[in-house]
């Protein structure tokens, strides 16, 4: 370079320098009546509301390689003290091929002085360090916080690697937001047009906003708060989501999923190709079946067994042996290696059908636990999960047997009851995923008790979960050491029942699904049962003692989502003490509700009087529930929780109070 | 799971086991290895074979630091144990060799090295701490069957520190083989130690080097309002004293003045007061009467300061430094410290002379008198000079400083004059230079800490319910209630009472809250309705009096003892006056309970009077510790309480 090269340059890169300065430190004007604001306008009740929430978002090229850079920037007007502890300090996370840069924060008390964030008060800290996994943090306390005042800060954060393709722009934070706006610059990509799709809000398209960049802005957005059996957050939360897509104009959905169905087939299909050891296989497998049920049964067992499946939790591979497997190229080398990935497994079972004379297909469905779902929607991006659809007579069948628990023939509860696109090199259609009846996701529960005269119940429980039930449950304990998922199953009980001791616990091995999955337990509850001076009163469903409403709210704001529907079913026998006699024994009403809601509890009485049977069915059948129906379903709550803790009354016998000793005779 | 574990250590009692042959780990580690497992553990879930800590001093005063431990995995729970981990500063600690080894039965032993050190930020929520921490767990590695697995693993750490002092914990709860602490000096450098939790521990001495060392320590159980594990395990504390001539930078206390005079070098030349500071506090007491007023003025307005902890220079004593009080003045935040420092520069613009307290919160029992040092603390707080006029429950009368108020300016639910009770009974150190000494801080009384509540209710022949709920708390009690109203808007407060009520009565509903934070304490005031409270039985309609439950509860489940309980000062008082439905009897009560004993006293009464059930129950708590051989009275005296209040009353139709 020569000297007057090397002098422009030197001039470029100051000019660069000062425009960043000069863009750095560049605040929005302050609107006098946003210093004197007193209350809020978005909820009247927030201890905090953001005045606005701007975010920038530009795709670019840097020396050929993407980069999305977001420059983010928030003003907040402080109402209350209690806004304090959540917004006093800000950290921004960040991993590996991210940057974050030119953070800076104000604050502007009442009478219009600022106090500025030091340099120095911004803290870079490595949070966690784990071989190539690296998350960083930028932080920093904003200064001179007190209720009045605005505090406003911003950053800008460089993703290397990326583009806004596929990236959820969120329009509510977890406090009100008077204004939201998200400025958009996509590359100019031959072929591509940059989209955007918003959800749970009135859409506001992009506009045109200058120097490249797109606009939408949303006004008075509410804070989003979480609530109990609320449906996935996608399906209640605002956001947009941005994305690059090949072709121009409107989008015709049945055009959209055929090309897509279609291209599907062809990525897959050399995949899931039938080599001569999966024909061997799948011959030596079937051999002797006489249906086609049978067939599909013996290679899906196979593909679940005898394949390890290293994405399950529960593989109980070593990180030693996790390291050593990669994913498979073929349907093939997963039989050869005998472990592949949930995806593999599901290719291999896949082309062991074909082998088998079954007509097979890949097909994608989506995922209930992120979004609900539509072919409407033309968008292969909410198709998250894969399954193989094989031809039985006339139907198409869905299986996936690289989800390690599922029985053959049923799908995860996050893929049913929804439209699942089967691939096809002509004709990909959409066809209906089944949706187990709640027959199938059952909560068993039995127990043997004896009741003293003080009281104390005493016995063995047994807990065991079915279907979609167990499923969950699975997934709860997989991921524990025994210790911790004995306590998970001692919590199940103890947090109902204060003072219960546990003398053995037994919990199954979540990840042996030759077997059901449950714990049972021996336990002594001192002071079960309530005593005066002339009765003890005894509440027979003893797995419903102590239980806490799940609908405690006298309002909620969204629909409410179970995921499944399922059923109950509780078997309870309780020999009574000497002493003590039955007094009246009346069951709980039982309770119906078209096909939603059904309970049936009855008491019956064994052993000539002294013993009592506690039986409760329980079915709810339903799995979604429209929030205006919320007091009506909370209602029906309350009324099972409270004949649930129906009693019964035991009188005392006249002659058992000369007979202290009763117990003792036993 | 008991039967598993102790055929498996018979096993190991007799034979050992052997492991693969490897020179992969090191010979002490194959060595730990060898050792039984004593009868006393087989129910653990897995036993420190060794613990040891070498610390090497040179003639500056630069430490070299080795530890090594070796744990057996004795039962699947036990997996979790198989880590280990180094907690240490960037400012002063240098970790130059961390690595670890898994010996197994039948296979070679497995070597971890950098790539498997997880290193991060020791806490969470300082928006920077030089404290960090390295771990290695081979957990993950270990089958669930693997039981009898040995892991273990050894660091190596350089540092350079100011101070001269540091403790070792023989244990954490697991039972434990082996556990010293080998220091080596240079010449002429002498060691005193203090030992806690355990009878005084000799050090042996051979030439320069002493070794504490305590053998088959028995596993510490985690016992429910226990002491916590730090007033529990042995622990044994170290000071070091250079040669005479020594040129070591290091920082020594012979004793508390020492001490003292130490963090009040570090703390009063940060508490000066400027322009802006005295001009604020002015302002603050321009309506002040009296100096209580003043003080609860100026204390108010610190306890509203944002906490934001920033910890730097941790190895040069910056954790005991504070920021000017002028730059927290200004910036309207910082950490106990800092915020101690703003208080006393507030205080003195007023003319109020005050000093750094240095307190260990979270273990009243923590601080030990026989070992003079900073190190024995973790938090600060504020004493204030104050006259004959200001009445507290948290003054003491010191011996050279006069009558001395405790206020804690983190804390901001206590009111100035009140102490959070976390603090209470602590020895604290007030550091006033050549006059500073270990003190101990005031308990309170039951009665400064009640609640007391009264139910008006009507039950209906339904069953239905009708009630009013009136609370006032104080102390403790008004910091709780206090703290969950402030946190929550108007409507999650509402929700936040509607669960409390809910979970006691199915399907109960709020109407009405009336709620205040007063200076005196806290009121609440709820109407609710339900419609399902009394249960109909034929002729009978049965209903527990106690319609809300208490606050707080105990529950003392294992009917064995290791360690005292611990109890904190509390009173609780309910008056229930519950009008019954017409057309029916009171059949049964609850029968009168009176208990006294030396830890605190119950009464529960009922009566019928004039178509209503009246209901008097109050539960008095004295900050105290039971001893274990007490134990069953103690867990008698809760388990009688929760059946009494379980005990319904029943009505039986005329």
């Amino acid at each position: 370079m020569n000297t007057a090269n090397r002098l422009t340059h030197f001039c470029l890169v100051a000019l660069l320098a000062v425009l960043s300065n000069l863009s750095a430190s560049d605040w929005k004007p302050l609107e006098p009546e946003h210093l004197g604001q007193e209350k809020p306008l978005v909820d009247s009740e927030a201890a905090a509301e953001a005045i606005f929430w701007e975010v920038r978002v530009a795709d670019r090229l840097q020396g050929g390689d993407a980069q999305v850079v977001l420059s983010h920037y928030i003003r907040i007007k402080i109402f209350d003290k209690r806004a304090e502890e959540d917004l006093g300090t800000v950290d921004i996370p960040y991993r590996r091929n991210t940057r974050i840069r030119d953070i800076k924060a104000r604050t502007i008390k009442p009478d219009g002085t600022i106090v500025e964030l030091e340099k120095d008060a911004i803290h870079e800290r490595t949070v966690f360090r784990f071989g190539k996994i690296r998350v960083k943090s930028k932080s920093f306390a904003l200064p001179a916080l007190e209720p009045g005042v605005i505090v406003e800060y911003r950053w800008r954060e460089f993703r290397d690697d990326a583009l806004s393709n596929y990236l959820r722009l969120h329009l509510q934070l977890d406090l009100p937001v008077q204004k939201v706006t998200y400025y958009v610059k996509p590359l100019e990509l031959e072929g591509f047009t940059f989209r955007a799709i918003t959800f749970n809000a009135e859409n506001h398209p992009f506009t045109k906003a200058g120097r490249g960049y797109y606009k939408t802005e949303y006004t008075n957005m509410p804070a989003f708060r979480e609530e109990a059996f609320m449906p996935p957050e996608a399906m209640v939360r605002a956001w947009t989501l941005v994305y690059y897509d090949k072709g121009r104009g409107e989008i015709d959905p049945d055009k959209y999923w055929r090309k897509y169905g279609r291209n599907r087939h062809k990525s897959v299909a050399s995949r899931m190709k039938p080599k001569k050891n999966i024909q061997l296989k799948a011959k030596e497998l079937v051999q002797g079946a006489s249906s086609p049920e049978e067939k599909l049964t013996r290679l899906y067992e196979f593909c679940r067994s005898e394949i390890t499946n290293v994405g399950d939790d529960a593989s109980g591979l070593t990180n030693e042996q996790l390291e050593k497997i990669k994913s498979n190229k073929s349907a093939s080398d997963t039989l050869k290696k005998g472990a592949g990935l949930p995806f593999d497994i599901n290719l291999l079972f896949g082309a062991l059908a074909k082998s088998a004379g079954f007509e097979v297909r890949y097909a994608e469905v989506g995922d209930n636990s992120d979004y609900f779902f539509t072919p409407s929607l033309p968008n292969a991006y909410f198709l998250a999960s894969w399954l193989i659809a094989v031809k039985v007579g006339e139907q198409w069948r869905f299986f996936d047997p690289g989800t390690s628990h599922l029985p053959m023939g049923t799908l995860r509860w996050q893929e049913e009851g929804q439209q699942a696109l089967i691939a096809d090199p002509k004709q990909p259609v959409f066809v209906a995923t089944p949706v187990s009846p709640p027959e199938r996701s059952k909560l068993v529960r039995k127990a043997e008790f004896k009741l003293d005269q003080d009281g104390t119940l005493e016995g063995t429980v047994r807990v065991e979960y079915k279907g979609h039930y167990s499923a969950r449950q699975r997934e709860n304990y997989d991921e524990e050491t025994a210790e911790q998922r004995e306590d998970l199953a001692r919590g199940e009980i103890s947090q109902r029942l204060s003072g219960i001791e546990f003398s053995e616990i037994e919990v199954g091995d979540p990840a042996d699904f030759s077997k059901p999955f449950g714990y049972t337990a021996t336990i002594r509850v001192p002071g079960y049962a309530q005593r005066t001076g002339k009765r003890m009163f005894l509440q027979p469903a003893f797995f419903h003692h102590g239980a806490e409403s799940i609908f405690p709210n006298s309002s909620r704001k969204y629909d409410i989502f179970f995921g499944f529907s399922w059923t109950e079913e509780d078997h309870v026998t309780i020999d009574l003490p000497e002493g003590y006699s039955l007094d009246n024994v009346v069951s709980p009403l039982p309770f119906k509700a078209g096909d939603v809601f059904s309970y049936l509890p009855q008491i019956l009485i064994a052993k000539g009087g002294r013993q009592i049977i506690y039986k409760r069915n329980y079915k709810i059948g339903a799995v979604y529930f429209k929030s205006q129906a919320y007091p009506e379903l909370k209602k029906i709550m309350d009324t099972i929780r409270d004949r649930d803790a129906h009693v019964v009354a035991l009188k005392k016998n006249e002659s058992a109070e000369s007979a202290p000793g009763a117990s003792e005779r036993d | 799971m008991r039967k598993a574990s102790f055929l498996l250590a018979v096993v190991l009692l007799k034979a050992g086991l052997t492991f693969a042959a490897t020179d992969k780990a090191p010979a002490w580690l194959q060595q730990a290895a060898e050792a039984a497992t004593p009868l006393h553990a087989v129910d653990a879930d897995a036993l420190v074979l060794l613990h040891e800590r070498k610390v090497q001093v040179d003639r500056r005063g630069r430490l070299i630091i080795e530890e090594r431990k070796a744990v057996r995995v004795l039962t699947p729970y036990g997996r979790s144990h198989a880590q280990i981990s180094k907690i240490y500063n960037t400012d002063s600690e240098k970790v130059v060799r961390f690595r670890a080894w898994l010996l197994r039965p039948s296979a070679p032993a497995k070597e971890y090295g950098k790539k498997n050190v997880m290193d991060m930020a020791l806490t969470d929520n300082d928006i920077y701490n030089e404290a960090r921490i390295k771990i290695i767990a081979a957990s993950s590695d270990i089958s669930r069957g693997q039981q009898g697995v040995v892991f273990g693993g050894e660091s190596r750490t350089e540092v350079r520190t100011v101070f001269s002092q540091f403790s070792w914990l023989f244990q954490d709860r697991l039972p434990t083989l082996t556990s010293r602490l080998a220091v080596t000096l240079p010449e002429g450098w002498q060691a005193q130690s203090a030992t806690f939790n355990h009878p005084a521990i000799r050090p042996t001495v051979q030439a320069n080097r002493r070794i504490w060392e305590l053998r088959d320590l028995k596993e510490i159980a985690d016992e429910p309002a226990s002491p916590p594990l730090s007033s529990l395990a042995p622990r044994v504390a170290v000071s070091l004293f250079p040669g005479p001539g020594s040129d070591a930078p290091l920082r020594s206390f012979g004793n508390w003045r020492d001490v003292s005079q130490f963090l009040s070098g570090l703390a009063d030349p940060q508490a000066v007061p400027d322009d802006s500071i005295a001009s604020k506090a002015q302002e603050l007491t321009s309506q002040a009467q009296t100096q209580m007023e003043k003080i609860r003025a100026l204390g108010s307005y610190v306890q509203d300061v944002n906490y934001v902890s920033v910890q730097t220079g941790l190895g040069r004593g910056g954790g005991y430094r504070p920021n000017a009080a002028s730059e927290v003045f200004a910036k309207s935040y910082g950490d106990c410290k800092d915020k101690t420092a703003l208080t006393r520069a507030m205080l003195q613009s007023v003319g109020i002379d005050s000093y750094s307290v240095a307190i260990f919160s979270g273990d009243p029992g923590y601080v030990q008198e026989s070992w003079p040092s900073p190190h024995q603390f973790n938090h600060a707080i504020v004493a204030v000079q104050v006259d004959e006029s200001v009445q507290s429950p948290a003054i003491i009368e010191h011996s050279k400083l006069g009558r001395l108020l405790f206020f804690d300016p983190t804390d901001d639910e206590t009111p100035v004059g009140r102490l959070p009770r976390s603090h209470e009974d602590s020895l604290v150190l007030v550091a006033a230079g050549d006059e500073g000494e270990l003190v101990r801080v005031p308990t309170t009384t039951p009665e400064a800490n009640r609640l007391e509540r009264r139910i008006e209710a009507v039950l209906a022949t339904d069953g239905s319910v009708k009630a009013t709920i009136e609370e006032e708390s104080q102390g403790a009690a008004a910091v709780a209630e206090s703290r969950a109203f402030k946190i929550r808007s108007a409507a999650e407060y509402r929700e936040f009472i509607q669960e409390w009520v809910a979970q006691g009565i199915t399907g109960a509903s709020v109407e009405q809250i009336q709620a205040a934070p007063e200076a005196s304490g806290f009121r609440l005031k709820v109407d609710f309705a339900a419609e399902t409270y009394g249960k109909s039985m034929q002729r009978l309609l049965i209903f527990k009096p106690a319609l809300v439950a208490r606050r707080r509860s105990l529950a003392l489940i294992e009917d064995h003892r290791e360690h005292p309980v611990r109890l904190q000062s509390t009173a609780f008082a309910e008056t229930a006056r519950i009008q019954l439905p017409d057309g029916f009897a009171v059949d049964e009560m609850p029968d009168p309970i009176e208990m006294q004993e030396e830890f605190g006293s119950y009464v529960l009464r009922c009566r019928h009077e004039e178509g209503h059930l009246l209901m008097e129950r109050s539960l008095t708590l004295k900050r105290s510790t039971v001893a274990p051989e007490n134990y069953s009275q103690v867990r008698g005296f809760f388990l009688r309480i929760r059946d009494a209040e379980q005990t319904p009353v029943v009505l039986i139709r005329e």
